[in-house]
């Protein structure tokens, strides 16, 4: 049996993060994880935005919102990570996406507000290139035609132009997704557009409805490992800047990022046990032996240092029974509401989100998880994500950065006493 | 007209005309044409001929088998050419020839011994190896021959130890004989040649040798010591001593001998009597070859037909011999399918029966392991081939074709009703238990990866229900809306929707076990 | 080396090349296959029935068992079934208890312990071995691998590789010195399951399947499953070879020793080197 240097458990954004800077810095990697966690992404990377969340404070600087957060706030994961840490992180994780045929953008230091599926804007720090157009179409108002298709859930150009009613010269249109009818899927769609003459008859229905748009928005459907060069060619047939809006999960998104780390990860040699949880993990002789998978069809891996990044009741890190929330694989204590009945505000939307939010684990500087004795409970074994305790990322906008950042510490760290 | 021009000329038109249904064909074949051939019609005349004369084939089906049927043929040919058809191939060939004189007397006794004991062979061989497999008529045949045998036997025993024979012989080539004579002759027949005489003889020495006289000048010229025909005369001494056949014995054995030999005749171009004849023919027409894609021919594939001769080695050998152990349907295998299918092509064959046949085409994997081990050289692989086209040509396309001639709704409405079992018998399956589905939650990760849904050009019109919208069905407890989707049946089993499921919904076994439910549903339709 | 050898149903008649390269490079790798009268793995009938495909994979792989060998088997639908089986098997004992019932009458025993490789796992095992006996690297060759569903999916079953991100069959084909490209469709379906159940998806997922192995830049689509190399044969374009067959050209067999036609048109790239 190998015996890796790494185990990183979980494949979402912060597994995939781990991998990836555990591998580049030279380590042996394990990886386990179901899928989930990626494929249920938008394909945004937000950083920070949102603080405190009680006000809805939307921060145009995002490390000006990361200043505020950890003096409000100091046991927050981000409290753990300093600034230059959480660029570098984000930067090298933006350029392996590049490399593997996935452009991101956005402005250094700043976030930019983006059109959503629904017509309203959200703040995010890095967005899939294939989108910028949309930034820029709405920051001018630019004269822009958004396209939906019959039979496409999930996705209205008209909904979106009513929501944005400040923005009168958008004008919206539906047409037929050329050789598919009925229901679409958002998947198929993008494989199918990978085909140079299903692109051209999507820009010859279009072309007519053009009129003085300079500006094209389309769902995100346009392609699937390369979909720079599908906008590009799209941008060439119709003579306009075309983007796409990103519908709504799982849309186009989490397999576009499935699809780069399962193409680059495993050249960097890490070794990808793909839908395979992690069920239990013990340490002997200084190394952790991790069963992966359940029952006959479980494999055993050993590795000497860990990163538990398996996110959190959906990623299936955290897991709750009527009275309490634990951890899944080490059984490690959880920050969590005292009692039952805290768990969760009397209203659902209540703006200062619910105290469940919060559960996760306790870490020290070093991101290592808390035992039951309030001392690290292995010196090698680093927690990442949205498992952490004390954040509560879809409210505060910042789960990828996050995940990416406190991947990118835990290695660092790991690595440092491996 | 006497018994034997009766018998032989009926048993001759049988024959005539049975071959010529066999061998005419069957008009309107339902099977597609055969391939272009491959004009190899007589290079392997040698190979089939060694396949002929030396059974080699039958041989690589086992030694068992190769010893009985030689032994048999060795045994049984030279005496139908030369002992059965005596008057028109021996006598005129052998100046002198006289049946009970050497070597022919022990001769005829080796050869049915040897033709009996192959017999045997085969019998143990069947009764061991192929006791499932085995029908009347492989019995009736090793019956037949083996009676053939054993009467052609206890005639020639009944005959030698007969006295109405004796008197018949004396009466006939020693007329002049007195009485004396004749009981020195009688005498030494008694003594030497095992005849049993009602009345008591002299065993005086000089009696004897008068005897032993008259026997030289008068008998010896035809008959030599009957204890030549050894097993007949060992067969004639077990008699208990005293017993004097009545003499009507000896008429009966020979027309139950005769009347065998014509009814094995009458019968030859019926089921697997033919094969002596087709078979060998098969061999001539395969030219050694093991392979399928020939013989290219229709005429060709009538004779492979007809050429089987039931032995089960290709049962015996079936790659699909465990889903018949299984499912029970004899025609999985390829020797009952064989006959099921000359059935139907003589349009012969309907309800269960071709379901049951139509069930073992597409079971067949196409292996060629049949034809490779075929004694005759049957190219099976060829009717197997060509007959599921055919069978899928008239709507006889299995289960799938079934579920595919009637819309989802249809099939809703028909199987709404009924209680649709799990699979198996171990009691519910996936799609029956709720904590199959507890997880889902409609996120359609399933539809969103599945190749199929996504070069349909409307999943809704082509494939009736998506697979979450399938899984989403069954977990409200409505398989029978399931059931005859066209998703189910047009599912590649790529396993990518049960792989990519974020919440370990086995998507790709439910749509698994949904087509076994269908398939069963369907086998058990009609049957108790 | 010696593994019990099952070359699977098609291969006699439908895809003699297949058997042929694999026991040429078996032979020339020193790896031992014994040959055993082997009924269907019980893949084909699983449409039909749970219990004669389940039957149908046990009694192949109690034969082995009393072989005393591991089974290898060179098609991706037969490893798929036999690994589905004993899953099946290990999760319901009531089927496990009629599938004992069934070996008894044969004297079979129960297959515990056999256990089942596909012939790139074998391959992959001993890649140094396999390395060094190329003797004609196909540095000249750009190779689509194509994984095939049923050794890939479901991976918690089948044990064959990571199934989002396998790498085994490129590291095997690069070991011959030929070029392993990315391509898109890589892990699709060929489409075969649906031959003979619904021909117009069938034709149109092998379609894709080529278009995208052409489109990657690559001089040939490699199989290594008797179904898939039977579906893409029919098709155009691309040409499509078994992997055994790229392996046994770089061990310097001849190309008629692995029922290749030496005047194809892709074999003249390795003649320019």
């Amino acid at each position: 049996m190998n015996t890796y240097d790494v185990m990183v458990i979980g494949s979402g954004f912060a597994g995939m993060a781990a991998s990836l800077f555990a591998a580049k810095r030279g380590l042996s990697v394990a990886q386990a994880g179901g899928t989930g966690g990626i494929d249920f992404s938008t394909g945004f990377i937000d950083l920070m935005a949102v603080h405190p969340v009680a006000g809805q404070r939307v921060w145009e600087d995002p490390y000006a919102a990361l200043a505020a957060l950890r003096r409000d706030l100091p046991l927050h994961p981000y409290a753990h990570v300093t600034d230059d840490e959480i660029a570098a992180a984000l930067g090298e994780f933006a350029a392996f996406l590049g490399d593997n045929g996935l452009c991101y953008t956005g402005r250094p230091g700043r976030n930019t507000l983006t059109l959503t599926s629904a017509g309203t804007v959200k703040p995010t720090y890095l967005l899939p290139c294939s989108a910028w157009g949309g930034v820029e179409a709405l920051e001018a108002k630019a004269p822009t035609l958004l396209v939906d298709f019959h039979g496409l859930k999930g996705i209205s150009a008209r909904q979106i132009a009513e929501v944005r009613a400040d923005w009168p010269e958008l004008r919206t249109a539906r047409v037929r997704f050329p050789g598919m009818g009925g229901e679409l899927y958002p998947e198929h769609m993008a494989w199918s557009m990978a085909d140079q003459a299903r692109r051209i008859e999507l820009a010859e229905a279009v072309r007519p409805l053009l009129g003085d748009a300079r500006f094209v928005g389309f769902p995100a459907i346009f392609g699937m490992t390369d979909t720079m060069a599908v906008v590009r060619h799209m941008e060439e047939l119709l003579g306009r800047r075309v983007f796409e809006i990103p519908t709504l999960p799982p849309s186009i998104a989490g397999p576009r990022l499935r699809a780069a780390f399962d193409r680059g990860l495993p050249v960097l040699g890490v070794r990808t046990y793909t839908q395979k949880l992690v069920s239990a993990a013990e340490v002997s002789d200084g190394l952790f032996h991790f069963t992966a998978g359940s029952g006959s069809t479980a494999v055993r891996i050993a590795a000497r240092g860990a990163v538990l990044a398996s996110g959190r009741f959906f990623g299936k890190g955290l897991k709750a029974d009527r009275h309490a929330v634990r951890e899944a694989v080490f059984d490690l204590p959880v920050s969590q509401p005292g009692k039952r009945e805290d768990w969760h505000r009397a209203e659902f939307f209540d703006p200062r989100g619910h105290g469940i939010n919060q559960a996760g684990l306790e870490t020290d500087a070093a991101l290592r998880p808390l035992g039951a004795d309030g001392r690290p409970f292995h010196p090698r074994l680093h927690a990442a994500g949205a498992i952490l305790a004390h954040q509560d990322w879809m409210r505060m906008k910042c789960g990828a950065g996050l995940a990416i950042a406190t991947a990118c510490k835990a290695v660092r760290d790991l690595n440092q006493n491996l | 007209m006497d018994f034997f021009s009766i018998g032989l000329g009926l048993a001759c038109l049988s024959f005539v005309l049975g071959l010529a249904w066999r061998v005419h064909g069957r008009p309107g074949s339902r099977l597609p044409r055969p391939s272009a051939g491959h004009g190899r019609v007589n290079r392997g005349l040698a190979a089939g001929l060694a396949d002929i004369v030396l059974l080699r084939r039958t041989l690589r089906g086992g030694k068992l088998r190769w010893a009985g049927h030689t032994l048999l043929l060795l045994g049984f040919l030279p005496l139908l050419v030369l002992h059965a058809m005596d008057g028109i191939v021996t006598r005129p060939l052998f100046s002198g020839y006289e049946p009970t004189l050497e070597p022919w007397q022990s001769a005829r006794n080796i050869l049915g011994l040897a033709a009996l004991a192959g017999l045997g062979l085969l019998a143990w061989h069947r009764g061991r190896r192929l006791p499932s497999l085995s029908r009347f008529q492989d019995w009736a045949l090793l019956g037949l021959l083996a009676s053939i045998l054993l009467t052609g036997f206890l005639l020639e025993a009944a005959k030698m130890s007969s006295p109405a024979d004796f008197e018949r012989m004396v009466a006939d080539y020693f007329p002049e004989a007195d009485s004396e004579e004749f009981i020195a002759l009688q005498a030494h027949w008694a003594r030497e040649n095992g005849v049993r005489f009602e009345r008591f003889l002299p065993t005086a020495q000089e009696i004897l040798e008068q005897g032993r006289e008259l026997h030289e000048d008068r008998c010896a010229g035809c008959h030599a010591a009957t204890s030549t025909a050894f097993a007949s005369r060992a067969l004639a001494d077990a008699l208990p001593a005293g017993i004097v056949l009545p003499r009507t014995v000896p008429p009966i054995f020979w027309h139950l001998h005769v009347g065998l030999s014509f009814l094995a005749l009458a019968l030859l171009p019926w089921g697997k009597f033919l094969h002596p004849l087709a078979s060998p023919a098969n061999l001539l027409a395969r030219g050694g070859r093991r392979d399928s894609g020939f013989p290219a021919s229709a005429l060709g594939r009538n004779l492979a037909l007809e050429a089987c001769t039931r032995c089960g080695q290709c049962s015996l050998h079936c790659s699909v011999s465990p889903s018949r152990r299984v499912l029970g349907n004899a025609d999985i295998l390829p020797m009952d399918k064989l006959a099921d299918l000359r059935s139907w092509l003589d349009r012969s064959l309907d309800g269960a029966p071709l379901a049951d046949l139509v069930e073992g085409s597409h079971v067949c994997t196409e292996c060629l392991r049949c034809t490779q081990v075929c004694p005759a050289g049957i190219d099976l692989q060829d009717l197997w081939m060509s007959s599921k086209a055919a069978l899928s040509e008239e709507g006889r396309a299995g289960v799938d074709g079934e579920i595919r001639k009637r819309s989802a709704g249809e099939w809703a409405r028909e199987l709404g009703s009924r209680r649709l079992g799990g699979v198996g018998s171990s009691g519910p399956g996936l799609a029956d238990r709720a904590e199959s589905f507890w997880g889902c939650v409609q996120c359609t990760t399933c539809t969103g990866v599945c190749p199929v849904v996504a070069v349909s050009t409307d999943p809704q019109r082509d494939l009736d229900l998506t697979p979450q919208q399938i899984m989403n069905y069954l977990r409200m407890g409505l398989k029978a809306q399931t059931l005859g989707a066209r998703m189910v049946w047009s599912c590649t089993t790529c396993y990518k929707c049960q792989e990519h499921c974020p919440q370990g919904v086995p998507v790709a076994d439910i749509l698994y076990e949904l087509r076994q439910l269908g398939a069963g549903t369907l086998r058990h339709k009609g049957k108790p | 080396m010696r593994y019990a050898y099952f070359p699977g149903c098609k291969i006699a008649h439908h895809l003699p090349a297949h058997g042929m390269s694999v026991e040429a490079v078996c032979d020339r790798l020193g790896i031992g296959l014994v040959r055993e009268e082997f009924t269907c793995c019980g893949y084909p009938v699983r449409h039909e029935s749970q219990d004669a495909s389940v039957f149908s994979a046990l009694r192949s792989l109690a034969l082995a068992q009393r072989l005393g060998l591991d089974l290898m088997t060179p098609c991706k639908c037969c490893f798929g079934n036999f690994q589905h089986a004993r899953h099946q098997v290990s999760q319901d004992e009531n089927l496990k208890l009629r599938m004992k019932n069934l070996l008894d009458e044969e004297r079979l025993p129960f297959p515990e312990t056999v256990r089942v490789h596909h012939l790139l796992q074998v391959l992959d095992e001993s890649l140094d071995t396999v390395s060094k006996a190329v003797t004609r690297p196909l540095r000249n060759l750009r190779l689509a691998c194509h994984y095939g569903c049923h050794a890939l999916r479901p991976a918690a079953i089948t044990h064959f590789d990571d199934p989002l991100a396998p790498t085994v069959f490129e590291r095997v084909a690069a070991a011959t010195g030929a070029v392993p490209l990315p391509w898109e469709l890589r892990l699709e379906c060929c489409g075969y399951p649906l031959r003979g159940r619904d021909e117009s998806i069938s034709d149109l997922l092998m379609a894709k399947k080529l278009a995208s192995a052409q489109a990657s830049g690559a001089d040939v689509l490699v199989t290594a499953c008797t179904y898939c190399q039977l579906q893409f044969g029919r098709g155009g374009g691309i040409p499509s070879v078994l992997f055994p067959q790229i392996l046994g050209l770089a061990l310097g067999l001849s190309p008629e020793e692995l029922g290749l036609t030496p005047d194809a048109p892709w074999l003249c790239r390795l003649e320019k080197e």
